[in-house]
């Protein structure tokens, strides 16, 4: 089932997309995702969805390669990179910290792949138990979850969940069938449409970063310098990538916490580890392969709380949530029941895409440096065709490109006052079903929720109980380790 | 990045936050606040057999309860904005009278929202081609190209080939004028006999 031609070439296809647009800085793969989602719609899941995996890893290969060659990190990931990747390419080795940051990717990809694999059977066993009373409380949990993460103000997150969640109630009412604030107009009677709400509050915002800072300065032509890696230099560096590869991983598990989180402890880490701690920062190898096996390494582990209870830790799994659920796979519990073959058939390919990851990168790194000095006065007009087409092909409704206006300005509204979309996205994306497991839960009670829940659902319960007090450790834990907000911007933040 | 930036500009900077954030939660509470009011006219009535509702939840129940939590949180969120904006701004507001120098971004955005209503308003009248070329040019125009010999090609040939992708390999619709349609309709007959 996995090995088909059409898939690797479509994976193919998204690595290749994924590395160019990583490679430009100011391009994220959050803009990239939120681009080419509506491609991965128009093709069978198990084409579709690799291709958009092929984007993610990609995407965050591909902005060590401006972080490198420029100093410029091309996606948030990649900003540990800078630190020692430029100061090699500096002394005219940019060949070889490429190298380097090209096989640590790999290695930390395809480890955290593996482990991915091998975890989300079992875990999707255990929550496959559940009922619809559980499965409300495991909803919940995972919006209090998206929304305890998103920043340093709870109450914020919690907001934008809730009005996700206000978003998915207009349309149909799932139980009843009635129509609810549909305002008069025919085209919100089957809901607000998921692409252009995706696009408009992913792809917009960052459009609109573009165009305000009118950034299209970097001009000058970059090339890939020096000799390549040698073995003995790659050997060096395996235990360093081996301990990236485990922080990456452990990080990946935990919803919120992302690529930069995993980028900085990663290097931080084999700075600690390393005899000679005072070449960090002066072109030290260990330096790029530490940030880049940490950074790939939470690429799969993201997908065990995505697959099995619908939680995305970033906003790039959200996207990705989004086209599960658009392709009729809605991650959760009843995924593994219903469409198990298919969730295996795609994790397989997530591991063996790793090796066109391999070939694609080493063969195109000098064209996607050469990719890093093209103006964004010829790339964001592209991207906002695309973004306009994208929203209206999948319903061919002109409706569609003003939702995405709309959304488009939501989100740039949101993020002037610090604002994480993703919780607004997660609450309208498991607004529906929860509204349904709900009415279910209320219909089994016979309204007497309560003591239904303490006589005859502990399962549920305890979930209920739990679900602040891991809200209130992850929300710790994130803010512990993110950066303050005044001291970077949203952007930077994005993978 | 605004940690490069002097601690009064810094200031500065994180005083907007505070401001935007209070009028984002001000805005989301008012929006939620008259959406409860007029809530009976925008649900519809629920379906009844025998005078009885079909469903064991009233449709207007988880309305009800996430219109509450976004007026409580948005109340919640607009009061630690106010706090902490004025502990921001106690120091280093922005004097009366000064000129923000971020009017030029601003209008940049504002206008690339009203082309990307306009793109959307002109795609089905004078199809994806002409739009495209428009908004492609505007946008060019926009970020400080003023580069013709790039911009006109570029924005020529690329709705060109969206179109072709999309229309002939993905075979999804794009809107065209009828001219333009037939004009490739042609060119590619001619090509398949």
């Amino acid at each position: 089932m996995a090995l088909r031609v059409d898939t690797f070439v479509l994976a193919s296809a998204g690595l290749f997309a994924g590395m160019l647009i990583g490679a430009l800085p100011g391009f994220t793969t959050l803009m990239a995702m939120a681009i080419l989602l509506p491609v991965s719609f128009l093709l069978d899941p198990l084409v579709g969805i690799p291709f958009l995996l092929g984007i993610y890893k990609g995407g965050i290969f591909g902005g060590s390669i401006p972080a490198i060659l420029v100093s410029m990190p091309g996606t948030g990931a990649a900003i540990a990179t800078t630190y020692d990747g430029y100061q090699l390419t500096r002394k005219g080795q940019s060949r070889k910290a490429l190298d380097i940051a090209l096989f640590s990717s790999i290695i930390g990809d395809t480890s955290s792949d593996i482990f991915t694999l091998m975890m989300i059977f079992p875990i999707a066993f255990l929550v496959m138990q559940f009922g619809p009373p559980e499965l409300a409380a495991i909803l919940l949990l995972s919006l209090i979850v998206v929304a305890a993460t998103a920043g340093r103000n709870p109450v914020k997150g919690l907001l934008m969940m809730c009005i996700g969640l206000w978003f998915s109630l207009i349309g149909t009412d799932p139980i009843g069938g009635v129509e609810r604030f549909t305002f008069g107009l025919f085209e919100l009677k089957s809901g607000i449409p998921l692409l252009p709400m995706l696009i408009g509050v992913f792809a917009i915002p960052e459009i609109v970063n573009v165009i305000s800072a009118n950034s299209s300065k970097l001009k000058n032509a970059t090339r890939v310098v020096g000799e390549r890696l040698k073995f003995a230099e790659f050997k060096r560096c395996l235990r360093t990538i081996g301990r990236s590869t485990m922080i990456g991983t452990c990080i990946g598990i935990i919803p919120g916490l992302g690529q930069v989180v995993a980028a900085m402890m990663g290097y931080t880490a084999a700075k600690n580890a390393s005899d000679t701690p005072e070449n960090f920062g002066q072109g030290e190898l260990e330096g790029v392969a530490a940030a880049e096996a940490a950074n790939n390494a939470v690429n799969g582990p993201t997908m065990v709380p995505l697959l099995t209870l619908g939680i995305p830790g970033d906003n790039v799994t959200a996207i990705l949530l989004g086209a599960f659920v658009a392709q009729g796979l809605r991650p959760g519990p009843e995924l593994f029941e219903t469409q198990g073959s298919v969730v295996f058939a795609i994790l397989i390919i997530m591991v063996l895409a790793n090796i066109l990851f391999l070939i694609i990168g080493y063969l195109a790194i000098p064209f996607f440096a050469r990719i890093v000095s093209i103006k964004s006065s010829l790339l964001i007009p592209l991207v906002v065709m695309f973004a306009v087409a994208g929203s209206y092909v999948f319903r061919s409704d002109v409706f569609d490109i003003l939702m995405l206006a709309f959304f488009g300005l939501f989100g740039v509204i949101a993020r002037f006052g610090k604002f994480d979309v993703m919780p607004m996205v997660m609450g309208f994306i498991l607004g529906e079903p929860l509204e349904y497991a709900f009415g279910q839960t209320m219909a089994m009670s016979e309204g007497n929720l309560i003591n239904f829940a303490l006589t005859q659902r502990p399962g549920m319960l305890a979930i209920l109980v739990i679900t602040p007090i891991v809200g209130y450790l992850l929300w710790r834990s994130v803010n512990k380790k993110q950066p303050q907000p005044g001291e970077s911007t949203l952007s930077d933040n994005s993978p | 990045m605004q940690n490069s930036l002097k601690p009064e500009k810094r200031d500065k900077a994180t005083g907007t936050i505070h401001r935007n954030e209070l009028l984002f939660s001000l805005a989301s509470g008012l929006a939620a606040l008259a959406v409860i009011v007029s809530l009976p006219h925008l649900v519809a009535k629920p379906k009844l057999l025998f005078g009885r509702s079909l469903s064991a939840m009233e449709p207007t129940l988880f309305p009800y309860i996430i219109l509450s939590l976004i007026l409580a949180l948005s109340i919640l969120a607009a009061l630690f904005a106010a706090i902490a904006a004025r502990r921001a701004t106690t120091g280093a507001g922005i004097p009366h009278g000064e000129v923000s120098n971020e009017d030029s971004p601003l209008v940049r955005v504002a206008v690339f929202f009203v082309m990307l209503v306009a793109y959307g308003l002109l795609l089905k009248p004078v199809g994806f081609l002409i739009s495209s070329f428009i908004v492609i040019t505007v946008v060019s125009l926009l970020l400080g190209n003023r580069n013709w010999w790039q911009i006109i090609p570029f924005a020529v040939l690329s709705p060109v080939l969206l179109y072709l992708l999309a229309t002939r390999v993905l075979l999804v619709s794009l809107p065209e004028l009828n001219l333009i349609e037939l004009f490739y309709a042609g060119i590619f007959n001619r090509f398949g006999e």
